[in-house]
């Protein structure tokens, strides 16, 4: 099948990539630094008989990278599916950012899958099939001080993936949210944090074997379901003493 | 972007030394972009004996994120310097291919082999890791991305194979493959009832195999002291149509060698009693079993997977390895002179094991012509007097002690014993005046 993994030159994006590329499917890695891509691509063709193609783009800086998409996919031929296992966060990322920070911070987390789903929805349509996967956060469970635009990019994909799914209910194409809890990726490198990291390959191993399951939202690693639940119904005078 | 760091306490894997220390770990080649570093120093898989990827005043940069294979046309695979062994001989051995200088697990990173110039089974005949090295691609903050070759650069390449890391960072490395004429070999075992001869033998039968390397039991008193057999092994001369099943795939890429983990035994297993039964019970399996067995090639350049439990058994204290090149007529006093001093010394070899060397001496690359012989045993309050006295007789007749084995080596034994000590840190300080790259083994050695 072919896919488009979005983000896919580190973390969860490289492991879902090694995963797809193992069963065979082609792909379309889209990340910033043709550097990272050329390795990647060029790993995959040696080791796996995944087919692999490459596309170096900032989605955050401006919209021209949308034509060079629609280009690759075009030549890839049949589009059977998208795959978003990016994110950006920043440590300025506080309640008063600058325009510009605020700006990449919505684009990266949100409105550039917006741009890229609206782009290739109509394929799928027209095929009645296709697959749909996004990846949000735990961060957007409860707004808190920090992490304040990220979260809210991360709310607003929640809810764009929730009518996606309305919108696709009578098609066969399968739209899927994972909310993700802490990963152990470079990002997370060294942090102590209160809860244990998933391993980025155990994500991607199990988004693979579910790719035709259509339950729409889900925690990953499962026991977030249980923590969500505290974290949404912690009492505001105790969660807004909270410093996490 | 940002690369977060991490406080870090790293081991060497002998577990001599403990460090917190500060580690990055990039999985973007974006990470060599930045123009401010600081004193650093590159880690593969940090499997190094001594501390040779981590120091008190350098940032430890863990690059094993770059692990992917990069390319492959005639014969020559370009890989990443985090690559592994193990993830080489995957793919290599699709091609019917493989890299006849290897050290003993697949874990050990490409950059890692380059940095130490490791050796394989059969130096005397395949030479140290550097003759299979083509090129490399070598990043230096002051100098940005240099290509490294015996034409391109050939000094500083020179300077970087066996440079410890000191150079920069290695990252990647074109690696000259061979072609494999059967994915089993067979293996002869030929006993060696007295060590002193063991020289002899190797020149007799090191140009009719492909791998040899010998086992010796220096824990037996008297006459028997030294007895051992060696392992030659051939590539089978009977045909096979296939290669290695998708399971062992599998088997072969899970990592299993952490040098941190290795002391997670707090008791010791090789007590001086115990090493004596162990390898008298080791010596007697070996020569029990038949002469002659055949083995898959992975098994055969990987005899230390799955046998980590070995290094475990030296408990948290860790151990020694003092390995030499003993140069050619020297061996039989070398192994006199050893059998003297343990006639009244406890201290428990848990292997002493040796191969045939050839090369000339250049930099501090481990090479020279004679008898490579390694010795394990446990770190104790005693053991240090053991080394004290490998150290004197060495130089004394003139043999090379393995800088990357060894983490009590001092600045005075390499000095005395590596003809091209003072070159090595000219040439170094030439080429980077701030000395960005160190680390505790730099550091120790005065380079």
């Amino acid at each position: 099948m072919n896919f488009i993994i979005i983000g896919a030159s580190s973390g969860l994006g490289r492991a879902l990539v090694e995963e797809l590329s193992k069963a065979g499917h082609k792909l379309l890695l889209v990340a910033s630094d043709v550097r990272d891509l050329t390795a990647m691509a060029s790993d995959l063709s040696l080791r796996t008989s995944g087919v692999v193609d490459s596309l170096a783009c900032h989605i955050d800086t401006h919209d021209l990278w949308l034509a060079d998409l629609e280009k690759k996919i075009a030549a890839a031929g049949d589009l059977d599916g998208l795959f978003f296992p990016l994110g950006w966060s920043a440590e300025q990322d506080q309640v008063c950012s600058t325009p510009e920070l605020a700006a990449k911070l919505m684009e990266v987390n949100f409105t550039a899958i917006v741009k890229i789903i609206s782009h290739c929805l109509p394929h799928f349509f027209a095929r009645n099939r296709g697959y749909i996967v996004g990846f949000g956060s735990v961060a957007s469970l409860r707004g808190r001080s920090s992490n304040v635009l990220y979260a809210a990019a991360k709310r607003a994909l929640t809810s764009y993936f929730e009518s996606l799914r309305h919108a696709t209910f009578k098609t066969n194409v399968i739209v899927q949210l994972y909310q993700l809890g802490y990963m152990d990726t470079s990002h997370n490198f060294g942090r102590k944090l209160i809860f244990p990291k998933a391993d980025p390959v155990a994500v991607a191993r199990y988004v693979v074997k579910n790719l035709n399951r259509d339950f729409g939202f889900i925690f990953f690693p499962r026991f977030w379901f249980i923590v969500q639940y505290v974290v949404r119904w912690l009492p505001w005078r105790i969660f807004k003493r909270l410093n996490f | 972007m940002i690369f977060p760091s991490a406080q870090s306490a790293l081991t060497s894997f002998d577990g001599s030394i403990s460090l917190d220390t500060t580690v990055q770990k990039p999985d973007k080649y974006r990470f060599f972009d930045q123009k401010n570093f600081g004193n650093m120093i590159s880690r593969g898989a940090g499997l190094s004996y001594v501390a040779a990827s981590f120091g008190l005043k350098s940032k430890t940069i863990d690059h094993s994120s770059f692990n992917r294979l990069l390319s492959y046309r005639d014969g020559i695979l370009e890989v990443e310097a985090g690559a592994t062994l193990g993830r080489v001989y995957n793919y290599l051995r699709g091609q019917n291919r493989y890299l006849p200088v290897q050290p003993g697990h697949p874990d050990i990173t490409v950059g890692g082999c380059v940095a130490a110039d490791v050796h394989g089974k059969n130096q005397f005949r395949d030479g140290t890791f550097v003759s299979l090295v083509e090129r490399i691609k070598l990043f230096h903050p002051k100098h940005g991305i240099i290509e490294l070759s015996r034409t391109q650069n050939p000094k500083l390449f020179d300077l970087t194979c066996g440079g410890f890391g000191l150079t920069g960072i290695i990252l990647s490395v074109d690696l000259r493959t061979r072609s494999i004429p059967s994915p089993f070999v067979e293996i002869t075992t030929i006993p060696v009832p007295a060590v002193e001869d063991l020289e002899k033998i190797l020149k007799d039968i090191v140009n009719k195999y492909d791998l040899v390397y010998s086992w010796h039991d220096f824990t037996k008193k008297g006459r028997g002291f030294g007895r051992g057999f060696i392992k030659a092994a051939k590539f089978s001369t009977a045909g096979q149509t296939h290669f290695f099943s998708a399971e062992q795939d599998h088997r072969h890429l899970k990592r299993t060698l952490f040098a941190e983990r290795r002391g997670n035994w707090r008791w010791a297993f090789f007590s001086p009693w115990r090493t004596v039964w162990f390898n008298s019970a080791y010596y007697h399996f070996n020569l029990i079993m038949p002469a002659s067995q055949k083995m898959e090639l992975y098994d055969f350049l990987f005899p230390v997977h799955n046998k980590e439990a070995y290094f475990k058994f030296f408990g948290k204290k860790g151990f020694h390895e003092c390995q030499f090149i003993i140069p050619t007529g020297k061996f039989a006093e070398w192994a006199e002179r050893v059998k003297c001093f343990l006639s009244h010394d406890s201290t428990p070899v848990t292997l002493a094991s040796g191969k045939l060397f050839a090369g000339d001496p250049r930099l501090l690359r481990f090479t020279g012509n004679g008898v490579c012989m390694a010795l394990d045993f446990p770190r104790s309050a005693g053991s240090l007097r053991f080394v004290e006295f490998l150290y004197n007789l060495a130089m004394e007749i003139g043999a090379t002690p393995n800088i990357i084995k060894d983490s009590d080596l001092s600045a005075k034994v390499v000095a005395a014993t590596y003809p091209e000590y003072e070159r090595f840190k000219t040439e170094l300080k030439l080429f980077d005046s701030e000395r960005i790259f160190r680390s505790e083994l730099s550091e120790r050695l005065g380079l």
